[in-house]
This record gives structure tokens, C-alpha cells and sequence, in this order.
């Protein structure tokens, strides 16, 4: 920078100025700021719960809505509320099934006998299972065809109740569950055109406009209640833009926890091998040269196998691929710094070699490293997304959490035809945060290093 | 050049058996074994499965013996797929891979090499600068959203004959091959543009260059038979670790069009926990790197003569 009114200027500032004069990093910046707010503040504001399912809804295009018959009122009737639900007619019981979850239960029937029951989420083996209203079948090789069951018990080793199900065959049991606490009973009765619920308080507490058996309005309170969901929703009937912002939650913390990793590591490495010279440097340095051509993402994934999909393992595994180059660097820097007068200063004052390192080194060497910090934290999102893509999600208290690549993958699973948006806006939410972050940590690279511009 | 190759040739093995060692450890801790049915199985046939798989001796014998299986390229059976060997399995399905991956890669030397150079010549023009944002926005579009996006786009929407349906077959059907290729050459050309560019600008504003423009000599010599040469340094550096990139990307796009290649049966023996296929397909994937490492490092040796005296 030749500029005269530069002269005199700290050179942060003077790398601010270059910054700012980068057109498509500002913009980057700006980007990574809306997409992160967005990302932590917006499940919180969003109606919708990314991991609430409604079946029936299955994948909407972006910007349709639909009576919202999720919350208090939902106008389904019966045991296959979940998978098939009939608008209440006057005179039916209406059952909230607000919170209802599907438990599926896979029952193996051995020359007659029940042989196993397994709760299939978790895999627990069950020795009997009560089977009231809301149990549905699905047929022998698990498929989609259900059909609600008589009540009944299936006990291990017993011959299940008559005509339940073809000796030998495999069936899918689906118990839907309702919380007891979430369960309302409703009376529904004719009111003209519309219909009314009542408790069995016998307080209306919502209105039902019906055409048929579709409905239209649901009204609640005298406020129309629809939901509407901006970016469509998934195959099960899941917002989709909420669970795009829960999985750039999920994408942005891993990376932002593994580079924190990958800095603490590389960072006590580099500062070590630079302090200490001689050949613990030369030990350390050429550790890092081998280790930068071994294939780590093969190792992650072999770890994922063997010690299961955990949160703290990803973070540790992640962090441990990202390592070298920021020892690297921190190694340069402090070799650079250690024959300094402030350093010297330091080490007379009597000052241990830890401590010099921790106070005068590491501090004054952070600069380059934030900014290689900025560009591994999309290279850990891109790992991440990989693995989540290739079908290691990673689980968390027995859910999966679905990142940005494991929503994209559903979407490429889910393509056929027009329903393109469940693909096209994760990939566009992934692709543009990638995007901009890389532009940022360019932008940065180049305004606090002038000379390597343009790489 | 002697002790820079003596010292890259003690290194790959170095580096290959850190990578054994490093799978070895993990499958060896694994909780739960291959064989840990829900029925008891007879002691008698235990024994001779463990056995078969080695699992009756003390665990440093596993390894040496491990070790001498794979110095005799014997990467054992696999524990799923009962009647195969991972060799096989391999055999069947590496092909494919190196089909692919090797398409890619020429493709992208191609296209980067070309749209590297033209930015380089056209620098900060208009040309320069499109070159250079897409290569940028390739660079951060991972293949698994451009594959899936391209499949749609071709299949799905334009409903290219070509295409569709979008089964994979080799060059029975190019167009899918295309697809598949171009999916996994983007990210490197785009990255190879990138090298080119900024390797050529470096080396065109040197003093040689200016005397070999002041005698005269055509844009194009000074280009390809002075700039290039020194240009590329960069790009060949790079080439050894792409390799990894280039397999990855790979078990990405074979997921994406279906392509029988081993980075499916990877995936698919990471989710089964068919642990000696994923070992031996990680050994062999270091493998195949560290011999591309060691190929790229043997280039800039040539190459550069700086490279040699360090």
C-alpha cells in the first residue's frame, strides 16, 4: 500500500483497509454473519420442530401451507392417526394425538410361535407387547401396506392371537404412542357447515371447516391456524428450512469445536517444535511431514465404525485431521519471534520456557493462525458433510443428528421428478456458507499478507 | 537428488505402516466380534472360525502375521461376505474406480491446465476474473452436491436421453460416464486452474521472461516452452495429495450414479462393520497415495533442481 494517508498506520488497519476493499470477502462476511444468526437463533423462532414427522403431509413444495392441525387439534381419528388421518366427523371421538410417535416393533415368528419381539429404535428385545387400538401391521416384508389390529397380547414362545399374522412371516409393527399427559379427548359436533370439537369439559375450544373429509380451516380462538412452510417439506412431512437451519447448527458446531481442536494440538505442537529447536524440532517437524500423507478421512471412518457415531468423537477426530499445517505455521512464527529482545526479556526475568511460550509466543503468533483457522473451518464442514453423506451421521443421545450433508444426501434419495427443493436448498445453504467462508478466509489471507495476493 | 529420493523412499513405508498400525489398533479394540451371533454357536465350529481368522493367537502375532499377509498382497477374507476374500472383492471392483478416477483426473489436467493458462495470459480481464470465481465457487461446492445437482439436471429435467435412466455401465453408456467424471474432476480443475494461474503470473513477471519478450520471441513459445515449465511446479506438488482428494470424491460419485467401484463396497462395508474389507481397503487406498505422493515428490525432484539440494 502506497497510499500517503496510509503512512504512519498500524498495520491492522492497514489490513483492515485491504479487507474492506475486498468486495466479494465483505460480502462473505456478511453472509457467514446472516447464516450463522440465522442458523442459532432461527429453530428457536421457527413454529416447526425439525424432528416432528407428519406423515400424511409428505414432501410439499416450498411455500405451501396447510391447516395446522399439528398442534392442539388434531383432527385424526383412530389407530392410523399417524400414517393415514381422517378429518372427524359430528358425533366421533377425537383423540389429540398431539406428540404421537410411531414405535415400531419387528416380531419374527418361528413354526408358529412368536420368536422374538424387538423394539427396532435401540434394537430392545421385548418378551410380550400389548397390543390396544393404534397398533398397525405392516405387511411381510415390512412395506408400507398396514392394517390396524384387534387388541391382543404377543407373548415369546406363544402362538400370537388368531389371524393375526401368516406363520413364518416377518411383519413391522407400528405402536403409535401418545404422551399421557399430551392426550385429549374431544367430542366432535355438527355446527352447519362446520364442526366443532369439544372437550370433555365441555368447553369448543376449535372450529374445523371440512369439504368432505378435507379440511380446510381450522380455526382456534377466533385466529385461523395454518402453518406454512417457506422452503417446502421433507418426505416425512418435516419443515424443511427449520431443518436445514437445525442441520447448519449441527454442521457449524462441529466445525467451530474440531478447529478449536485442531488449534489446540497444532498450536502446543508448532509452539514446542519452535521453542525447543535442535532435534526435538527436527523430531516433531518430520512427524508432521509424515503424517501429512497419511489418509486420515479413512481413519475417521474407520474410527466411526468401531467406536460408534459419537458427537465427541467427531470433534476429536475432526479436529485431529487439521492439526499439521496450523503446527506448521505456529512453528514458523515463533521461530521468527524466540531470538526477540521481548522474548529474551522474558526468559531473564526468569521466566519458564512454558510460560514464555504461553505468554509472549502463542500470542504473538495468532494472527496467520486465525486466519488458516477461517479456512479450516469450512474444510471440517465439507469432512463432516461427507461423512453424514456417505451415511455416518452422527448420533446423539440415540438421534441422529442430520447435518447439511445428510440432508442433501435425503434429497438426492428423495428425487424424482418435481420435488427438487428438498436437493436444491440444502445443497444452496451448504454451498453458499462454504462459499463464503472460503471467500472470508481468502480476504483475510490477503489482506494481512499482501505479497501472496491472488494465490 | 540422492538423499532427497533416499529420504521420500524411507518415508512411504514409514507412512504405510503408521496407517496398518493405526487400523490394526482400532479393529483390534473394536468392541463386539464378527461372530457374536444372537444363537450359540457349537465350540467346536467357534474355534475354527477363529481360527480362520486368526483370532485365537496373542494379538502381536495377528499383527506380524497380518503384516506378512499384506507384504504377500493377501488381504485376507472378509468377515461378511463369508465366501469372498477382500482380494476378490477388490479385484471386482477397483476397475471401476480406476476408470473413473483416472478420466477425472485427465480431464481436470486438461480443462485446468487450459483455463489456468488463459487466466494467466488474460490477466485481470474480464476472462480472467469469470475463470477465476468459478474456479472458487467448484472449489467450495463439494461433489456431493454438484453430483446429485448435475444427475437432476440432466436426468430428471432435460430428460437427456443419454442419461436416462441413470444406470451406470461403463462406456456402454457415456453419458453417465461423462456425468461421473465431470462430477469428480470439477473440484481439481477448478483447483488445477487455480495452481496454473497463480504459478504462471509468478513466473512471468521474472527477469527471464522479460528478456526472452524483449528478444522477440512469440507469446506462445514464451509460454509453453519458458513459463509452463517453472508454472507447473505448484500443480505437481499438489498432484500427490490430490490423489486423496480424487478417491474420496470418488466414494462420493460412486454413491451419487451407482458406479460398482470400491469406494461403494467401502461405504457399505464401513456401515456393516465388515471390518478386514475396510481395513484392507484403507490400507490399499494409503497405499495407492502414498505411491502417488512419492511419484509427485520424484517429479518436482526432476523438475526443480532446488528441490534436490534441500
Amino acid at each position: 500500500m502506497s497510499d500517503t494517508s496510509d503512512r504512519g498506520r498500524s498495520p491492522g488497519w492497514q489490513a483492515w483497509q485491504r479487507l474492506r476493499r475486498n468486495r466479494l470477502a465483505m460480502a462473505g462476511g456478511i453472509a457467514v454473519v446472516v447464516m450463522t444468526t440465522l442458523v442459532v437463533a432461527g429453530p428457536w423462532l421457527s413454529p416447526h420442530d425439525p424432528q416432528r414427522q407428519h406423515l400424511w403431509l409428505g414432501a410439499l413444495p416450498p411455500g405451501s401451507g396447510h391447516p395446522d392441525v399439528e398442534d392442539e387439534n388434531l383432527f385424526a381419528i383412530g389407530a392410523r392417526a399417524e400414517t393415514a388421518p381422517r378429518a372427524a366427523r359430528a358425533g366421533d371421538l377425537l383423540i389429540s394425538v398431539r406428540e404421537s410417535v410411531a414405535v415400531a416393533y419387528r416380531v419374527a415368528l418361528r413354526s408358529g410361535r412368536v420368536s422374538e419381539i424387538v423394539r427396532v429404535a435401540g434394537a430392545l428385545p421385548v418378551d410380550r407387547l400389548e397390543a390396544g387400538p393404534g397398533l398397525a401391521v405392516a405387511d411381510a416384508d415390512g412395506g408400507s401396506a398396514q392394517r390396524p389390529l384387534p387388541a391382543g397380547t404377543l407373548v415369546r414362545d406363544q402362538p400370537p392371537p388368531a389371524g393375526w399374522f401368516a406363520p413364518g412371516s416377518r411383519v413391522l409393527l407400528l405402536r403409535l404412542a401418545a404422551g399421557i399427559a399430551e392426550r385429549i379427548d374431544y367430542h366432535v359436533v355438527s355446527d352447519g357447515a362446520a364442526v366443532r370439537a369439544i372437550s370433555r369439559a365441555g368447553v369448543a375450544v376449535e372450529r374445523a371447516v371440512l369439504r368432505g373429509e378435507h379440511i380446510e380451516r381450522v380455526v382456534g380462538d377466533g385466529v385461523e391456524l395454518r402453518a406454512t412452510h417457506v422452503l417446502g417439506t421433507d418426505l416425512q412431512g418435516r419443515d424443511l428450512a427449520v431443518r436445514i437451519l437445525h442441520g447448519g447448527r449441527v454442521s457449524l458446531l462441529i466445525a467451530l469445536v474440531a478447529t478449536l481442536v485442531s488449534l489446540l494440538i497444532g498450536v502446543t505442537w508448532g509452539a514446542i517444535a519452535g521453542y525447543a529447536g535442535g532435534r526435538t524440532d527436527r523430531l516433531l517437524m518430520a512427524a508432521v511431514d509424515i503424517l501429512y500423507s497419511v489418509p486420515f478421512l479413512f481413519l475417521v471412518i474407520v474410527l466411526m465404525v468401531v467406536f460408534g457415531r459419537s458427537l465427541i468423537l467427531l470433534f476429536v477426530a475432526l479436529g485431529a485431521v487439521q492439526w499439521l499445517t496450523t503446527a506448521r505455521i505456529v512453528r514458523g512464527q515463533v521461530l521468527s519471534l524466540k531470538s526477540r529482545e521481548f522474548v529474551l526479556a522474558a526468559r531473564l526475568a526468569g521466566q519458564s520456557p512454558w510460560a514464555v511460550i504461553r505468554r509472549h509466543l502463542v500470542p504473538n503468533s495468532f494472527g496467520p493462525v486465525v486466519v488458516y483457522a477461517t479456512l479450516t473451518v469450512p474444510a471440517v464442514i465439507l469432512q463432516e458433510s461427507f461423512l453424514s453423506f456417505i451415511g455416518l451421521t452422527v448420533q446423539f443421545r440415540g438421534q441422529a443428528l442430520d447435518s447439511w450433508g445428510a440432508l442433501v444426501k435425503s434429497g438426492m434419495d428423495a428425487l424424482t421428478g418435481d420435488r427438487v427443493w428438498l436437493l436444491l436448498w440444502p445443497s444452496l445453504a451448504m454451498g453458499g456458507t462454504l462459499f463464503a467462508l472460503n471467500a472470508v478466509g481468502d480476504g483475510l489471507r490477503d489482506a494481512l499478507d499482501p505479497q501472496i495476493k491472488g494465490r | 537428488m540422492g538423499r532427497y529420493l533416499l529420504r521420500r523412499l524411507i518415508q512411504a513405508p514409514l507412512v504405510l505402516l503408521i496407517l496398518i498400525t493405526c487400523t490394526f489398533v482400532l479393529v483390534r479394540v473394536a468392541p463386539g466380534g464378527p461372530f457374536d451371533a444372537e444363537r450359540k454357536v457349537d465350540p467346536a465350529i467357534e474355534l475354527a472360525l477363529k481360527a480362520k481368522y486368526r483370532l485365537d493367537l496373542p494379538p502381536w502375532r495377528q499383527y506380524l502375521a497380518y503384516l506378512g499377509d499384506l507384504a504377500r498382497g493377501d488381504l485376507g477374507p472378509s468377515f461378511k461376505h463369508k465366501a469372498r476374500t477382500v482380494n476378490e472383492i477388490v479385484a471386482a471392483h477397483l476397475p471401476h474406480s480406476l476408470l473413473v478416477g483416472g478420466l477425472a483426473l485427465a480431464l481436470a489436467l486438461t480443462v485446468g491446465l487450459l483455463c489456468g493458462a488463459l487466466a494467466a495470459v488474460r490477466h485481470n480481464t474480464i476472462g480472467d476474473w469469470s475463470l477465476s470465481a468459478g474456479a472458487m465457487v467448484f472449489l467450495a461446492l463439494p461433489a456431493f452436491v454438484v453430483g446429485p445437482l448435475l444427475a437432476w439436471c440432466f436426468g430428471a429435467w432435460l430428460q437427456w436421453p443419454a442419461v436416462n435412466p441413470m444406470i451406470y455401465d461403463g462406456f456402454q453408456r457415456p453419458g453417465v460416464l461423462l456425468l461421473a467424471v465431470t462430477t469428480l474432476a470439477l473440484p481439481f480443475a477448478a483447483k488445477v486452474a487455480r495452481l496454473t494461474r497463480a504459478g504462471l503470473l509468478d513466473i512471468v513477471h521474472q527477469d527471464f521472461i522479460r528478456t526472452a519478450r524483449a528478444c522477440g520471441l512469440p507469446g506462445h513459445q514464451i509460454l509453453f516452452a519458458h513459463a509452463l515449465r517453472g508454472g507447473v511446479l505448484p500443480l505437481v506438488s499438489f498432484l500427490g495429495p490430490a490423489a486423496a482428494d480424487l478417491l474420496t470424491g470418488s466414494l462420493v460419485v460412486e454413491q451419487v450414479f451407482n458406479i460398482p467401484g470400491l469406494g461403494r463396497e467401502f461405504v457399505d462395508g464401513a456401515l456393516n462393520r465388515d471390518y478386514t474389507l475396510v481395513m484392507g481397503t484403507v490400507v490399499l487406498y494409503g497405499a495407492l497415495l502414498v505411491g502417488f505422493n512419492l511419484l509427485s515428490d520424484l517429479a518436482l525432484g526432476l523438475l526443480d533442481p532446488r528441490v534436490r539440494l534441500t
